[in-house]
């Protein structure tokens, strides 16, 4: 073909030949249960000058207004919200206080409103660091709507990232705590979709639990096709480190042209594609002179490999910017599974 | 159920009889299915999904590179609209909002997992050249086209995501360039200026193969 004969309708042909298929019959009602799972996010009012306001919040500062301006601060950047955006119920009382023990905020902000009074300015103190997040473990949000920020700090330069994290979110711990502003801030992935990474503080200055330690459930070696696939993203890094473990099962390589977004350790080839056979697809492993038996067929045996190859460290975005933060590429790379070694078992 | 129509009820009574009777059996509006969904009505979100499964999984198919991520984008993108469609301002500009978060969660996904384009032995092609070689002198365009249409799939197969995102919205959705910059959240010229570099960078995948 040459590229005077190249139409429209033949890139429309070779376009709907790539999506032509049905869903899968249960597609719809997989979307339709999680977004039961999933809250939705508040409404917002837009106010003259383009400042948006989620509605339940312009109703308690009017209420509040009244009596104290100081508090309407407080509340738009401490109070939590109600679930329901629709049904705003404003307190029984305008001169109650608006932030409690038992309302607390998941936003790490720029810290309390400055009181008119003559009050002494609250010293804030950093928490001692919450000891049982270890590095390269999970941990799980114990509350709705925590905030992610970009940087451990609640000073302007750290962007607040969006979408609030619901409770449930299952989280990765990909650096050391860090006590900053009065909060334990860990630098977390998340491994559900739609969700930012980033640093989210641990607990409120009152000390009330914003996230918790989640143990992965480990499988025991060596690993089958099913173990394999249940470790998902992180779990294999969090369960064996860099210990060398096998998988059994079905391999097969190829010489490919693999689209890489990173670069850097020499087991990770754009020229060679390796998939390990799981039961409902395949996951990638890289061969690192295993010597992996290229295909055309799959082939049976036992790969001995590690997660959290030394030259994760080397490993760098290559495509184009914004690149994602420098340890989460490393962490991307350490979570990857790199065979050592290779031994065929043929079926009988 | 008895849906709204915009026909005024004066209107002559023929017109009035045959558009109740349409609205009786056509489904809801997309835009009303929008407002109640972004309410919190699971079941509006079900009927809003079961619309726009199909046109979203073409889309996705055309950017990410197995059925089985397009399905896990399509279900990440109607997962996190969801989410936001209380911020939905305007319930008429659904197509284009949740088109941009269909088109961003592709990109994301193939970005996070890195496309895979294997190079394999192509029999159609094989057999095609054993053909040519029995008869040199023949020339049969049905073959050609063949041929063509396996050639520019795997062209495609070796865009970058954004090449294909753009491709595929301007030729298999075939949404016009203010719509398109509109999903791409980019000026009109920046996506005029794209699709022709998309079309280039094509065509040259093209030529590389022959």
């Amino acid at each position: 073909m040459t590229n005077e004969n190249l139409s429209d309708a033949q890139i429309r042909a070779a376009f709907i030949a790539r999506s032509e298929g049905s869903p899968s019959h249960d597609l719809a009602e997989r979307i339709g249960a999680q977004a039961r799972k999933a809250r939705q996010q508040p409404r917002l009012l837009v106010l003259p000058g383009g400042l948006s306001i989620q509605p339940e919040r312009l109703l308690w500062a009017a209420a509040i207004s009244a009596t104290s301006l100081a508090l309407v601060g407080g509340l738009l950047l401490a109070g939590r919200q109600p679930d329901e955006q629709t049904s705003v119920i404003p307190p029984a009382s305008p001169s109650q206080p608006v932030a409690s023990p038992s309302t607390p905020s998941a936003d790490p902000s720029t810290g309390p409103v400055p009181s008119p009074s003559a009050q002494p300015t609250p010293v804030v103190t950093n928490p001692p660091v919450d000891p049982t997040l270890d590095l390269e473990s999970f941990a799980v949000t114990l509350v709705d709507q925590l905030r992610v920020r970009s940087q451990p700090t609640v000073a302007e330069s750290s962007a607040k990232l969006e979408p609030l994290l619901p409770a449930g979110v299952k989280l990765f711990v990909i650096e050391e705590s860090v006590a900053a502003d009065g909060y334990a801030w860990y630098h977390v992935l998340t491994d559900t979709a739609g969700y930012p990474s980033g640093w989210v503080a641990a607990a409120s200055r009152d000390g009330e639990p914003w996230i918790a330690a989640a143990p992965a459930d480990c499988p025991s070696l060596p690993l089958d096709p099913a173990e394999f696939a249940s470790l998902g993203r992180y779990a294999g890094l969090a369960c064996f480190g860099d210990n060398e473990i096998e998988l059994n099962g079905e391999v097969m390589c190829q010489t490919a042209d693999v689209d890489v977004t990173i670069s850097g350790p020499t087991w990770l080839r754009s020229d060679r594609f390796c998939a390990f056979y799981l039961a409902d697809g395949t996951m990638q492993i890289y061969d690192d002179g295993a010597g992996l038996p290229d295909g055309p067929g799959r082939n049976n045996g036992i790969i001995t490999g590690h997660f959290a190859d030394p030259q994760a460290s080397s490993c760098v975005w290559v495509v184009d910017p914004p690149a994602p933060d420098p340890k989460e590429i490393t962490t991307t790379c350490r979570a990857m599974f790199v065979a050592t070694a290779w031994k065929s078992v043929p079926i009988d | 159920m008895e849906w709204t129509t915009s026909v005024p009820l004066d209107t002559e009574a023929t017109m009035f009889f045959a558009q109740t009777l349409r609205a009786s059996v056509e489904p809801p509006p997309a835009s009303d299915l929008v407002r109640r969904a972004s309410r919190g009505d699971v079941a509006a979100f079900d009927e809003l999904v079961a619309t726009k499964l199909s046109p979203s999984l073409r889309l996705a198919r055309a950017i990410v590179d197995s059925p089985s991520d397009a399905e896990d984008v399509v279900q990440e993108a109607f997962v996190s609209a969801w989410r936001s469609l209380p911020r939905l301002r305007d319930p008429e500009k659904f197509d284009a909002w949740f088109g941009r978060i269909l088109v961003n969660s592709a990109r994301t996904h193939v970005r996070r997992r890195g496309s895979v384009t294997p190079i394999s032995i192509d029999r159609r092609r094989a057999d095609a050249d054993d053909t040519e070689s029995e008869h040199p002198g023949r020339h049969d365009p049905a073959l050609d086209s063949v041929v063509s249409s396996d050639a520019l799939g795997r062209a495609i197969d070796r865009l970058s995501v954004d090449q294909r995102t753009i491709l595929a919205l301007h030729h298999l959705e075939e949404r016009p360039v203010a719509q398109i910059a509109t999903v791409l959240g980019i000026p009109v010229g920046t996506a005029k200026w794209r699709l022709h570099a998309a079309r280039q960078a094509l065509e040259r995948a093209l030529e590389a193969q022959s």
